[in-house]
């Protein structure tokens, strides 16, 4: 019988063929620890009582969800977080400086390498997937046990098989498919626990970002990972980044699929998921007219560099509402110099824009414009939950940076074909 | 977990109860997590009764939690949410289903998750009941009904008896 490719990469890492519904003990190639979860899980490592890392080059540390230090308490984490990276002398620490949000620096810096085990203490991990990894999220504690013996236990999970056909049309970004799979997936409902495998000839039209964005927030599906397997697009992303050889899988043409979906992406159109579900996907141009008084362009699944062009794009010479509050957060420290360099940052500052320094931001309620009550917010985040960005009593629109920009621009919610046709 | 059979008073809610609800955000702790702290606010957003008071879950006397699908679930790879419910008294957890990290922390430390569709439709709020991990069934002692559950795997069943992946992994380094 064929094998999926997340049952490929899982055979690799424990050494024999391995079959969905079994537990199996993997190696693992990354594991990445943000500074939320730091302390805790070199705690729980230093209980197991080994007194050394398995290898402390597998290791990634990104200070990422307390941003700068918000509070005292914030800024004594991180430097907790910092004393232990310095006390095991961790070389990829992404400290203040060279920082970012954890699956960006990942990807950027080349860590992420198709056909590895790469996991992170964030559920987000499983955004690894767009460089044809298996990525799922680990607790603290599993993240002591992989900084002990370099292994983890797993459950390999069966696949469901997303077949996309066409191109990903005008206007539309690996967000509106995301927003797609998600509404057809639902939250935590058909694909809890499986492997959600991406694949077609209309995969060729999804650019890194549009990837990136995919796979992050396939999450929500509640699916264990997503994956994109590797192609020209992916070696041309990695390019310079890495010099580590790889080779090219694929799932088995016989390859046995608990569901398999069929999606013509000329057929899509930009989409907003809206309060409290993620799962609750409609037409941008339905809620046309929809208030809004925030907007948010960042986070894991956003705030890359052609993100931030799209923006560029649309408030170019135009000014922000009044009443109307942006704030744009690039994912990492070096987007965040390209756009500097680029002129891009000047423009949206002009605009009446808030663009501050990379980080988690407001996405899951922490700082860094935290949502107050009564806010409607369109965010280019992965989730909304009630009180996810702050007050229980505010709500949130989730969109592609496009759908944001030009929303924020109008105050309401708007499709933002109209805006892109400018050159 | 050295008892494969728990006997005791059922904390009985619905469905999609999420991490935020077992431990609300305003209650996470960042450099530890203590049960005995964590615990003071267990399903503090799952029941109404529970709002603003300490111990709620413990006090009630409830050292099992009935629940639907999804429990635990939000997307959290947190494991304040299990220590929450440790340091609450409860022994073991009855679902329709679980969200992934909630059964994965459970089992990583020693908390028996188990499977069993339906049973709170089937059983009241307070409910005495006695759960038998191995045997493989759920007795409710007020209507003397039986309910099968779906036992552990073996490599599930020797983390826990270990006393929890850290516990386990000690254990095999040392051995």
């Amino acid at each position: 019988m064929g094998m999926a490719l997340t049952e490929k990469i899982l055979s690799k890492a424990c050494g024999r063929s391995v079959m969905p519904g079994e537990i199996v003990n993997v190696n693992v190639d990354k594991l990445m620890i943000v500074d939320m979860s730091g302390p805790i899980a070199f705690n729980l490592f230093e209980k197991i009582g080994t007194s050394k890392l398995y290898n402390s080059d597998m290791i990634v540390l990104v200070a990422d969800h307390y941003g700068s230090g918000h509070d005292l308490k914030s800024a004594n984490l991180i430097k907790k977080f910092r004393d232990y990276g310095n006390q095991y002398a961790i070389k990829e620490f992404f400290d203040q400086g060279r920082h970012g949000i954890c699956h960006q620096v990942m990807a950027e810096n080349g860590l992420v390498l198709p056909n590895t085990v790469t996991v992170g203490t964030d559920s987000h991990a499983t955004t690894y997937g767009a460089l044809g990894a298996f990525g799922c999220g680990v607790s603290t504690s599993e993240a002591a046990v992989i900084m002990a013996i370099g292994k983890i236990w797993f459950r390999v999970p069966s696949s469901i098989k997303i077949e996309l056909t066409g191109k990903l049309p005008f206007g539309c970004y690996g967000k509106d498919v995301a927003l797609k799979i998600v509404s057809l997936l639902g939250c935590d409902e058909t694909a809890l626990y499986k492997a959600v495998e991406i694949t077609g000839e209309g995969v060729k039209s999804l650019d890194m970002d549009d990837r990136l964005a995919l796979c992050n927030m396939i999450a929500e599906t509640g699916a264990k990972n997503c994956i994109i397997p590797a192609d020209e697009v992916t070696a041309s992303y990695l390019g310079n980044k890495s010099s580590e050889l790889y080779e090219i899988m694929e799932s088995d043409q016989d390859a046995q699929y608990d569901l398999i979906y069929n999606i013509n992406l000329d057929e899509l159109v930009p989409y907003v998921a809206v309060p409290h579900m993620t799962s609750d996907v409609h037409p941008a141009a339905e809620l046309e007219g929809t208030e809004i008084n925030q907007a948010f362009l960042g986070s894991c699944t956003s705030g890359r560099l052609s993100e931030i062009a799209i923006a560029v794009k649309i408030f170019k010479g135009r000014k922000l509402p009044d009443k109307m509050v942006m704030r744009i957060v690039p994912s990492s420290q070096k987007i965040f110099l390209e756009a500097v360099k680029l002129g891009y940052i000047e423009i949206l500052m002009e605009a009446g824009i808030t663009v501050e320094s990379s980080s988690c931001a407001c996405c899951g309620g922490l700082h860094t414009g935290v949502l107050p009550d009564g806010a409607i917010c369109i965010s280019t985040t992965n989730r909304n939950f009630r009180g996810r960005m702050g007050s229980p009593d505010s709500f949130v629109y989730l969109a592609s940076a496009a759908t944001v920009a030009a929303s924020a621009l109008e105050g309401r919610i708007v499709d933002p074909r109209k805006y892109l046709l400018r050159r | 977990m050295s008892n494969t059979i728990i006997k005791g008073k059922a904390w009985v809610g619905g469905d999609n109860i999420t991490a935020y609800d077992i431990i609300p955000m305003k209650r996470w702790t960042h450099d530890t997590m203590d049960p005995n702290v964590l615990g003071k606010w267990a399903l503090e957003d799952a029941d109404p009764n529970f709002k603003n008071k300490e111990w709620a879950l413990r006090d009630s006397g409830a050292t099992i939690i009935v629940a639907g699908c999804n429990f635990g679930g939000g997307g959290k790879s947190i494991e304040h949410p299990i220590f929450a419910v440790i340091g609450a008294g409860i022994q073991v957890v009855l679902a329709d289903s679980f969200a992934r990290y909630n059964f994965r922390n459970s089992v990583n430390n020693a908390l028996p998750v188990i499977v069993c569709e339906g049973l709170k439709d089937m059983i009241r709020n307070g409910d005495e009941l006695t759960v038998d991990m191995v045997n493989g069934f759920v007795e409710i002692i007020r209507t003397g009904e039986h309910k099968e559950l779906v036992p552990l795997t073996p490599f599930v069943l020797e983390i826990m008896e270990s006393g929890g992946l850290l516990a386990y992994t000690k254990k095999h380094i040392n051995s």
